[in-house]
């Protein structure tokens, strides 16, 4: 107990707050009640921390409890290892493939981008409707992704100078089933490279649409597979191991310039 | 938030050990994400962070919980950690936006309004919250990231483990925060 000196700010602090067991308080209080400037200090304290709280809340706008339907699949991606892309893996192991890549020669860039890095793109879908997403016309499927939002995305994935025509700036969901111009469901894809590539998911897509609006698939359940892992999607949805020879030389969009 | 899904959020915030009964750890971190949301935006937009950054930052950050919950790491004083977790991640993302200034142009997160339709009253609430803005924009970073946090509700631990400092240093930053709003007031 100080009672031969007077209370240090951080003491009042805590007094002030709460923050100290009830014996100590009552003793720094007993002080206060003999000590006209600690009391006066304590005072100024406590008013501007009134002052200070009351402005604060003030500014503070009520809003709404936010959505956590995001949260959520992200949290289900994250909890299946199985579904995560191929930047999920432990640091360790990535520098393993990353040099067995360079040992076979074969270009790192080749299995890196098929499946987007799942914590940078989760899937992102707005929430139309079956009705709504079946009337969405050809201009809204095929339009640009603006190209703020690409070089966004592009920094996202580290790609500080992409090599022209050598990705589609890819929708995890496509805007024809109803995925959003949003940085969580879109990732630079290569164009041309390997065989799951950005023209083989276009097809996939394709497929799916058409499905839905016939009414042999469901819309969420195509946007949760898509999300999930569009290769296995596309396994299961064609019976085969690898893509259909039609599907690769399939042009639909351009590459990102 | 009702006064029982409030005492549930309570709970998990001072558990010490497993998670509540009943629940799984998805549904423990969508309680606190809901819970804690506004918080942390507010947090974060006090560090400079664009509004949409924010909102990345405080989903990366409930993942790193749902991660930390799954592997059965330590539950005490988890709303410090998550702060902690938030200012990190906040951080480095400020770091790397001042390196590629375009993202910067995006909204503020701290836009905030006043449901006053009255002009007078609309500008003397203008007046005083921009004097208070200015007060404390002007103090040292970890000042200012006590003081918030103080206002956020968060105990004097918490706002330690946040901020990776002593107990006595958050009570003498606040003592000292105050002194200057204190001055700033009289005058």
């Amino acid at each position: 107990m100080p009672s031969d000196r007077h209370l240090r700010d951080e003491e009042l602090m805590l007094l002030i707050d709460g923050e100290v067991s009830a014996a100590v308080s009552a003793a720094w209080l007993a002080h206060l009640r003999d000590c006209s400037s600690c009391r006066l200090h304590h005072q100024a304290l406590t008013s501007a921390l009134r002052h200070f709280l009351d402005g604060y809340q003030d500014s503070v706008t009520p809003s709404p409890p936010p959505e956590a339907a995001l949260l959520r699949r992200r949290m289900a991606v994250q909890a299946h290892p199985s579904r995560r892309s191929i930047y999920m893996v432990p640091a360790a192991a990535l520098f393993l493939l990353l040099a067995a890549g360079l040992w076979w020669g074969l270009p790192s860039r080749s299995f890196a981008g098929a499946l987007p890095d799942s914590r940078l793109t989760p899937g992102y879908a707005r929430a139309l409707s079956k009705a709504e997403v079946c009337g969405i016309t050809a201009d809204d499927d095929t339009r640009a992704v603006p190209v703020e939002l690409a070089r966004r995305v592009f920094r996202e994935y580290r790609i500080d100078r992409p090599r022209p025509r050598a990705y589609e700036m890819d929708y995890l969901i496509s805007p024809a089933l109803g995925g959003a111009d949003d940085v969580r469901n879109l990732w630079p894809q290569p164009y041309n490279e390997g065989v799951w590539n950005s023209r083989v998911k276009d097809a996939l897509e394709d497929h799916l649409r058409e499905q839905v609006c016939d009414g042999s698939l469901e819309l969420a359940r195509v946007q949760s597979e898509l999300a999930r892992d569009w290769i296995a999607a596309y396994k299961s949805h064609f019976h085969t191991g690898e893509p259909l020879a039609a599907h690769r030389r399939f042009v639909k969009d351009l590459p990102w310039e | 938030m009702s006064s029982d899904a409030w005492q549930l959020v309570s709970s998990l915030l001072n558990r010490t050990s497993s998670g509540a009964p009943g629940l799984t750890i998805e549904d423990e971190v969508t309680l606190l994400y809901r819970e804690l949301h506004a918080s942390l935006l507010r947090y974060l937009a006090s560090l400079g962070l664009p509004a949409a950054e924010a909102e990345d930052i405080v989903q990366e950050t409930f993942l790193h919980l749902f991660e930390h919950l799954r592997r059965q790491k330590p539950r005490h004083n988890l709303r410090g950690w998550l702060f902690r977790v938030a200012r990190n991640l906040g951080r480095k993302r400020a770091a790397l936006l001042r390196r590629s200034p375009i993202d910067a142009v995006d909204d503020p997160a701290s836009l905030r309004c006043h449901s006053t339709t009255d002009p007078e009253e609309m500008a003397a609430w203008n007046r005083r919250q921009a004097h208070l803005a200015n007060v404390v924009q002007a103090l040292p970073e970890r000042d200012r990231s006590c003081l918030l946090l103080r206002a956020e509700g968060l105990r004097y631990r918490e706002i330690a483990e946040a901020l990776d400092i002593s107990l006595g240093t958050v009570a003498s930053s606040l003592a000292r925060s105050l002194g200057k709003l204190d001055t700033v007031n009289r005058s």
